[in-house]
Parts: C-alpha cells; sequence; structure tokens
C-alpha cells in the first residue's frame, strides 16, 4: 500500500528503479518512508532539469505575459499603468507554466501521444482556473481571453518545439543535444541586464533614480567588457 | 573543441562504476561512493542526480534488467560508463596527479626554507 503511494509520487520515467532500490535498501516500513522522503524530491527535481528545456520555456512565459498583457491592455489599461498590476498579470502564467513543467516531468516517455501537449496545455490552464476561482486576482473576462490568447501560443510553440520526453531519442547521442541553444548567450545576458537595470530604476525614489541607474548601467558594463559578454 | 570537465562528486560516481563494472545500479553505484566519500555521508537523491546529469552529458549509458524477486519484482537499471566518460575521468585523474605533485613540491620548498630559517 505505502510502496503505491510512493510509487505515484514518483515520476514514471525513473519509477520502476527508484522503487525496486528503495526496497532492496529497507526492509521496515519506517526506514522505506524515511528514505523515499529524502530521496523522491530530488528524483523530481533531476526529472524536471532533464524534461525541461529553458529556452522553450523562457518563450512559453513570454508568451503567457504578453498574452495577459494584451487582454488587460483591450480590458482594464488602468492595470497596466501600475507596477502592481504588471505583477499581477504575471501570476497567471506562473501558476500554468509551473503546471506545464510538473506535466513534463510526470509524463510517461513510454506511452506516446500526439494529444499530450494539449492535455498538458489544457490541464495548466485549468489549474489557472481554479485558482482564480479561489483567489480571484485578475477580472474574470481577463483570466478568460488572456488563458485563451496562451493557450494558443503554447500549443503552437508545443508544435514547434514538443516537450523532451515527447522528441525521438538519438542512439547514443547525450540528451542536451536536443535542447535549444541560444546562438549568442549574451544576448539572453544583456536582456537580463537591462530588465534588471529597468527594475532597478523603476523602485528607486526620483531624486535617486540618476545616481542609481548610472551606477548600475556602470556596474553591468564593466561585468561586459571583463566577461567579454 | 571545449574540454570537458567533471566535479569531484561526479569524478566519485564515475569512479565507483567504472569499479563496479557489470554490477553498477542505483544501490550498489551509492555503497560505493558512501565508500569512497568517507567519513561524508551521501544520499542516494545525490548519486541519481547526478547519475542523470552524467548521462545527459553521454558519460554513461544506462538500460533496465529483469525484475527480480528481492525488490519486489522491479527492475534494476544499469549504467556503464562510456568512452568519453572514461576519457574526462583520465583527464581528471591527471589534474588531481598534477595537483598533488604541485602540493609535495611546494611542501618541500617550504621545509626547505624552514630548516634554512
Amino acid at each position: 500500500m505505502i510502496e503505491k503511494i510512493v510509487g505515484i509520487i514518483i515520476p514514471p520515467a525513473c519509477r520502476e528503479e527508484v522503487l525496486g532500490d528503495l526496497r532492496e535498501r529497507n526492509d521496515g516500513v519506517q526506514l522505506f518512508i524515511y528514505d523515499a522522503l529524502r530521496t523522491i524530491p530530488f528524483v523530481i527535481i533531476s526529472r524536471i532539469r532533464r524534461t525541461t528545456d529553458s529556452v522553450v520555456l523562457l518563450m512559453e512565459a513570454f508568451c503567457c505575459y504578453v498574452s495577459f498583457l494584451a487582454a488587460a491592455w483591450v480590458l482594464q489599461p488602468s492595470i497596466v499603468a501600475t507596477r502592481e498590476g504588471l505583477l499581477r498579470l504575471a501570476i497567471p502564467g506562473a501558476i500554468a507554466l509551473f503546471v506545464l513543467v510538473l506535466a513534463d516531468a510526470y509524463a510517461n516517455p513510454r506511452k506516446k501521444s500526439f494529444l499530450r501537449p494539449v492535455l498538458a496545455v489544457a490541464l495548466s490552464f485549468a489549474c489557472v482556473f481554479v485558482v482564480h476561482m479561489t483567489y480571484p486576482l485578475l477580472p474574470g473576462s481577463m483570466v478568460a481571453i488572456g488563458s485563451g490568447v496562451s493557450i494558443f501560443f503554447l500549443l503552437v510553440l508545443r508544435m514547434l518545439f514538443p516537450p523532451m520526453a515527447d522528441r525521438p531519442q538519438q542512439v547514443q547521442g547525450p540528451a542536451f543535444w536536443q535542447k535549444q541553444e541560444i546562438v549568442a548567450a549574451g544576448v539572453l545576458k544583456a536582456t537580463a541586464a537591462i530588465a534588471g537595470i529597468l527594475l532597478v530604476g523603476s523602485s528607486v525614489p526620483d531624486r535617486l533614480k540618476g545616481p542609481v541607474l548610472g551606477m548600475a548601467i556602470a556596474v553591468v558594463a564593466i561585468y561586459m567588457i571583463t566577461r567579454r559578454i | 573543441m571545449k574540454s570537458e570537465s567533471v566535479g569531484q562528486f561526479e569524478q566519485l560516481v564515475l569512479t565507483a562504476i567504472l569499479s563496479l563494472r557489470d554490477d553498477a545500479y542505483g544501490v550498489s553505484i551509492h555503497s560505493k561512493v558512501e565508500d569512497l566519500a568517507k567519513p561524508k555521508a551521501v544520499s542516494l537523491g545525490a548519486v541519481y542526480v547526478t547519475l542523470d546529469r552524467l548521462e545527459d552529458k553521454g558519460y554513461l549509458a544506462s538500460w533496465l534488467s529483469d525484475p527480480t524477486p528481492e525488490r519486489g519484482g522491479r527492475a534494476k537499471r544499469f549504467y556503464r560508463l562510456e568512452a568519453l566518460g572514461e576519457r574526462v575521468l583520465r583527464e581528471s585523474a591527471v589534474t588531481a596527479k598534477r595537483v598533488w605533485q604541485e602540493v609535495g613540491r611546494v611542501r618541500g620548498w617550504l621545509k626547505s626554507c624552514r630548516s634554512e630559517l
């Protein structure tokens, strides 16, 4: 019974060997549970790392945020004018992506289905709606339109870049070869730096904006020059 | 070509797999790594994470065995060192040897300094 419960928590891709190892190492139930509690978080994190393509995840996050931003722009532009409003627009996308990452990690690689990407996206936005029902952060119409546009973008992205578990495995090929690569990693770093500067700039008082922004730009420039981006 | 390098824990896992030969699976690798890392305790989860990472890098290959009764009818996942993994392990061993030689040289120099004083 306990083994079955523990088995549900372990991602199916590595359930067989992890459960077998835990059973072999531990005779008693208490030891089995203790060992499982110590081991399973690592197994889940490792599976998430294997199934998540950081570049695709970044694209998905961007699509979700832009969708909710566009919905807010059309339905209630006052939300876009405040920093708190901009932050609230990121929450549904964050929830959806969190569920999507978990759905990818818990996908069974032995069971291939062309419907899986669609179901994973549908599940993630179902969770967004459940959260919205219990704790509404945005108007219902905004969540509905933002989710609809996000679902469309995510499905297109998933058709172009299928989840790692659904991609054909290369014979003897390291798995990271299949992940997307940013041609110039410096572009990503520069974008992150600009975002950081803007974030710093928006949160300091007006009289300190000049010196703080100047210092932030100088620090980033020195970093980029010394690391040659 | 970009040079590959592995961390200390990855070296321990690769060494354990190399020494276990045909019997390298989760439990046996973990106990071997614990032996090598003494007195440090090593968690089974950390071994799994490292095995996955090394497999992704192409240093290891894995396959599932037939189910065995002592494991409740569950299969074992066996690991084998690939050529790339062997090369990386050899390179890190050469680096460790070089470091140790340097330490020995500095120690000798320090000893000679002390004796002169």
